[in-house]
């Protein structure tokens, strides 16, 4: 089976303009992005001006990655942060604040370290098959019971059970050093 | 709504001990976090994916020639005493900024009017053509440079399909600089976009 390429190899990638890279890079953290900005900013309709922002400054900015002081991940969690501070700026409204960093996982305020935790989950579910996310997401955040979810996705029971072991297994492990 | 229910009935009761603990980790990490979006909207990926588009080619080198071109008439003019047509500024001085290898299909032409006695200010009308249109709030600017920093700022601008006019006024002594600059508008360095040697 290929190994699926880090998001720092990504973001390399991106810095000597492979468009290809950049896509799967997108497809990895729109949702992250997305639900960083939409916890921070309110609105869907700026929370969506700032992911484009964050990408367009991944696009532009890739070459200021270096791998050897952080994850590709954290890099892009520092990007996506300066997109929704200065889209919050624009409207000179107070922002909920978003954490400056990723690197400190026992910060001192709740929420700044529930917004890295959210933005590794989220981004760790990216990485799953579609149909292991699929099942977690409906499984947790859905409020469908697990007969419900067989119904909805037409499989049997036990397949729901399956991909629920099967996601979460893969899930604990990318997200190996993170602990709640 | 309601919430997911123990982690033995979401894997089923036949998971070996040691596997389940793992599993509980990751049970507990989903639990701590708010869901994500449901989906990304379609208008984002359409946007970000028109951020890698190269601008055509021919499209760009038709706009550089044509800004060239202009570049060449106005200076042309200029040393008959003439103006190039439909610019308000009278120009004193005609500056090609030359384009580096972060833009190397952009061009553009600074003119530079006569000081104005009553204020001190110069007059500037910048041509610019070949700079991708940036998105969401970004913006370049037009800069002054002193021993490799930048020094002074002449304003900043946007640009639309095809060729921008931008009238800018500064108020400083131009000898005071050695060049011009254009660079995406950032706190962060950006590289140079255009320049050129400051000839006050």
């Amino acid at each position: 089976m290929a190994v699926a390429e880090s998001d720092s190899q990504l973001i390399e990638r991106v810095a000597v303009g492979d468009r290809d890279a950049f896509t799967e890079l997108y497809r990895r953290f729109a949702r992250p992005v997305l639900a960083l900005a939409l916890r921070h900013l309110g609105d869907n309709g700026r929370a969506e001006d700032a992911a484009q922002e964050t990408f367009a400054a991944v696009w532009r900015s890739a070459r200021s990655f270096h791998p050897e002081r952080g994850s590709g991940s954290a890099w892009l969690y520092a990007v996506a942060r300066h997109a929704i501070i200065d889209r919050a700026r624009q409207r000179r409204e107070p922002v909920a604040e978003v954490p400056e960093k990723a690197a400190d996982d026992t910060g001192p305020e709740e929420h700044a370290e529930l917004s890295w935790l959210a933005w590794r989950v989220h981004a760790a579910l990216e990485k799953l098959p579609e149909r292991e996310r699929v099942v977690l997401e409906l499984a947790y955040w859905s409020g469908l019971s697990q007969t419900e979810i067989a119904s909805y996705l037409d499989v049997p029971l036990g397949t729901v059970k399956t991909r629920t072991r099967a996601g979460l297994a893969r899930l604990e492990s990318l997200l190996e050093e993170v602990r709640p | 709504m309601r919430e997911p229910p123990d982690i033995r009935e979401l894997v089923g009761d036949d998971v070996p001990a040691a596997e389940l603990d793992a599993l509980r980790r990751a049970d507990a990490l989903l639990r701590s976090v708010p869901a994500p979006p449901s989906q990304v909207p379609p208008q984002l990926t359409q946007a970000v994916a028109t951020l890698t588009l190269p601008i055509p080619f021919w499209s760009r080198r038709r706009l550089a020639a044509a800004v060239a071109l202009a570049a060449a008439l106005s200076a042309l003019f200029f040393g008959v005493g003439r103006w190039t047509a439909g610019s308000d500024v009278e120009p004193l001085l005609t500056v090609p900024l030359e384009a580096t290898e972060d833009a190397p299909d952009a061009a553009a032409v600074i003119e530079v009017g006569e000081r104005e006695e009553k204020s001190g200010n110069w007059e500037l009308e910048l041509e610019v053509t070949g700079l991708p249109k940036l998105p969401g709030n970004r913006y370049y600017g037009l800069w002054l440079e002193k021993d490799g920093e930048y020094a002074a700022t002449c304003g900043t601008f946007n640009v639309g399909e095809g060729t921008t006019k931008v009238r800018m006024t500064v108020s400083y002594r131009l000898s005071d600089y050695d060049a011009w600059v254009i660079s995406e508008h950032d706190d962060d360095a950006v590289p140079h976009l255009l320049r050129a040697k400051v000839r006050a």
